[in-house]
């Protein structure tokens, strides 16, 4: 019985893996493998000299940056609120923060190029805005469970009858302590607005990934292999996420509270 | 230090009432406890008091200033909580050292103070331990010293022991005591244990459904109380069925004076005579013709408690020292009487 369990247990991490590693495997073997059968960087060096495309993965990774800084902005500070003074709240928000997940992009990407004011339409930083929305899913929850892990009433009330200011127990209380949810918002955002392709080519701007479809067209190994890349770029920021937390716990833990 | 007053204070919460004209005066240096059961109103009334929850009516006030409206980190006070309320991030002298930062001290100030005051609560072996490092106790203790460093105005003490074992809460409890002394804190306690409220306090106020029951030295609440509530809450009591007759209690074929703050309905046909357990006195009988059988003996060091079981089945409980205690047996037969002049009645069996 236990021989069967194990077996189980082996085939399905087997098959598990077989189905992460098989795509990419395949995918850089038709990027970075010549025909003769050994391996190049070609792809990589015309990607770096097409300037578009670079153009493209620098103009990606401000609006990531803009993403993050503003949902960061939004969230702890309402997080925080939501879970000291109405948490009864807190269900009915994160009810609206999965909405992203079930409305089309189509339909989130027409609303929001009505919406938007038309000065913010010339621009792709307005991408920030869309990106927020679309994060809030995993950017939310990634936070709130980090808020839930800490007994935010009591280290509040310590910092109040301390007398911290609320942006004094934010900065220096809150926030070093729900380190790990912060850092897997981060990770989870970056890796959204690397790989969204709906909004920005709904609205029309070149983002890496519409740049990526673009170059596909004409060049499909060059494609490809910056596809595996940032596939395997992706995977380290969030291996790194993971290492992080462990060590933090290391350091201080919230257990014992 | 300041004396601290809430004047006329009421609270609700949704449709309880917390609080229902609430007064209370911690003088200028003392150690009040506010003792009562769950959800008598004991920390509400102290988190007004910290300004971490607004009252609907009523005043607080520190000394002559009003305070109702001052916010909890403009108050100057010092809080230790139930829960432990350490900041996980910082080690035991950071978080001592957070409030005098707050407070934009100089660096030197700060690291004097702050080992001034691990000296004094002995946990200098321990100052740069996380909070996940250190015992129930030593945390506690950094959170006391973390709230007295800022020498604040007031200290208010939220139930305090009540997550740490007997023997750490005994000695946290004397340290709390000492370190209250000698710094001269107004300090509001709240507890729902009665011997910690009794051993700490220079003041003890009884609290029953948002309402101050009575304010008075430990002695004074325990020897006599206002009501029989507060009898009740206070130390032990046998409740013993009692005749009412010309104005006088009848128990053990002997008078007694009602007591003034006795509290029954003159239609009852149920009285209750709340008597402690150290009034009960025994006398022995050279036969079986005394009123009480002993049917338990407990020793509890210098005293014993003897469980007596009476002609219809009661049991009551007398206390003495282990010496008189010694001098009776399991199942002998005594006659019980109650030294006190006058009984507490109230209704009820």
């Amino acid at each position: 019985m236990k021989f069967v369990r194990e077996l189980l247990r082996f085939t399905l991490i087997a098959v598990g893996i077989l189905f992460f590693v098989l795509p990419i495997y395949a995918s850089s073997l038709f990027a970075f493998q010549e025909n003769d059968g050994s391996f190049t960087a070609k792809p990589l060096q015309s990607a770096a000299q097409n300037e578009e495309l670079m153009e493209s993965l620098f103009l990606t990774l401000q609006i990531a940056f803009g993403t993050v800084v503003l949902t960061l902005l939004l969230l702890i500070p309402t997080i925080a609120y939501l879970h000291l003074v109405i948490p009864g709240a807190r269900a009915w928000v994160e009810f609206l923060t999965l909405t992203p997940l079930v409305i089309p992009p189509i339909v989130q990407g027409v609303g929001f190029l009505y919406s938007m004011p038309t000065s913010f339409k010339a621009t792709p930083y307005a991408l920030i805005f869309a990106y927020v929305i679309l994060a809030l899913p995993f950017s939310y929850r990634a936070i709130d469970a980090a808020f839930s892990t800490i007994d935010i009433r009591t280290l509040y009330d310590a910092s109040r009858s301390l007398g911290a200011r609320f942006i004094t127990v934010i900065m220096r209380v809150l926030i070093p302590n729900i380190a790990t949810g912060i850092f897997g918002a981060i990770f989870l955002t970056i890796a959204l607005v690397l790989g969204e392709f709906a909004y920005a080519s709904l609205l029309l701007w070149d983002t890496f990934p519409t740049m990526l479809a673009v170059a596909g067209l004409s060049d499909a190994s060059t494609a490809v292999a910056l596809s595996v890349v940032s596939l395997i770029g992706v995977w380290i920021l969030l291996n790194a996420l993971t290492l992080f937390n462990r060590r933090d716990r290391q350091a201080v833990p919230m257990g014992g509270r | 230090m300041s004396q601290v007053q809430l004047r006329g204070v009421r609270k609700e919460f949704g449709k309880t009432v917390a609080l229902d004209d609430f007064n209370l005066t911690i003088p200028d240096g003392s150690l009040v406890t506010l003792l009562g059961p769950s959800g008598c109103g004991k920390t509400t009334a102290l988190r007004i008091i910290a300004g971490l929850i607004k009252a609907d009516r009523g005043y607080t006030f520190f000394d002559s200033t009003e305070m109702t409206d001052t916010s909890a980190s403009a108050r100057d006070i010092g809080m230790v909580f139930q829960a432990y309320s350490l900041f996980p991030n910082m080690t035991a002298r950071e978080n001592i050292e957070f409030g005098l930062r707050v407070r934009k001290e100089a660096s030197n100030s700060i690291r004097t103070k702050s080992a001034e005051i691990l000296e004094i609560i002995g946990l200098e072996p321990h100052q740069d331990k996380y909070p996940h490092q250190m015992s129930g106790g030593q945390q506690q203790r950094v959170a006391l010293a973390r709230a007295i460093v800022i020498r604040p105005k007031v200290l208010l003490l939220d139930e305090p022991l009540s997550a740490l074992d007997a023997q750490v809460r005994d000695q946290l409890r004397d340290e709390i005591r000492r370190v209250q002394r000698e710094f001269g804190i107004t300090t509001l306690f709240v507890t729902h244990d009665q011997e910690e409220a009794m051993s700490i306090s220079d003041q003890v106020g009884v609290m029953s459904k948002g309402s101050l029951l009575q304010l008075g030295t430990p002695e004074s609440v325990y020897s006599n109380p206002v009501n029989p509530t507060v009898a009740r809450f206070i130390g032990t009591t046998n409740q013993i069925p009692v005749q009412i007759a010309s104005h006088k209690a009848h128990l053990f074929d002997t008078q007694y004076e009602i007591s003034p703050a006795s509290d029954y309905s003159p239609n009852s046909l149920k009285r209750t005579a709340l008597v402690r357990p150290e009034e009960i006195k025994l006398n022995k009988t050279n036969n079986d013709s005394g009123n009480a059988i002993i049917s338990a003996i407990s020793f509890l060091g210098p005293t014993s408690t003897i469980e007596l079981t009476m002609p219809q089945g009661l049991v009551i409980k007398a206390t003495m020292s282990s010496k008189d205690a010694s001098m009776y047996a399991i199942n002998e037969s005594v006659n019980s009487s109650v030294t006190s002049t006058s009984l507490l009645i109230t209704d009820g069996e």
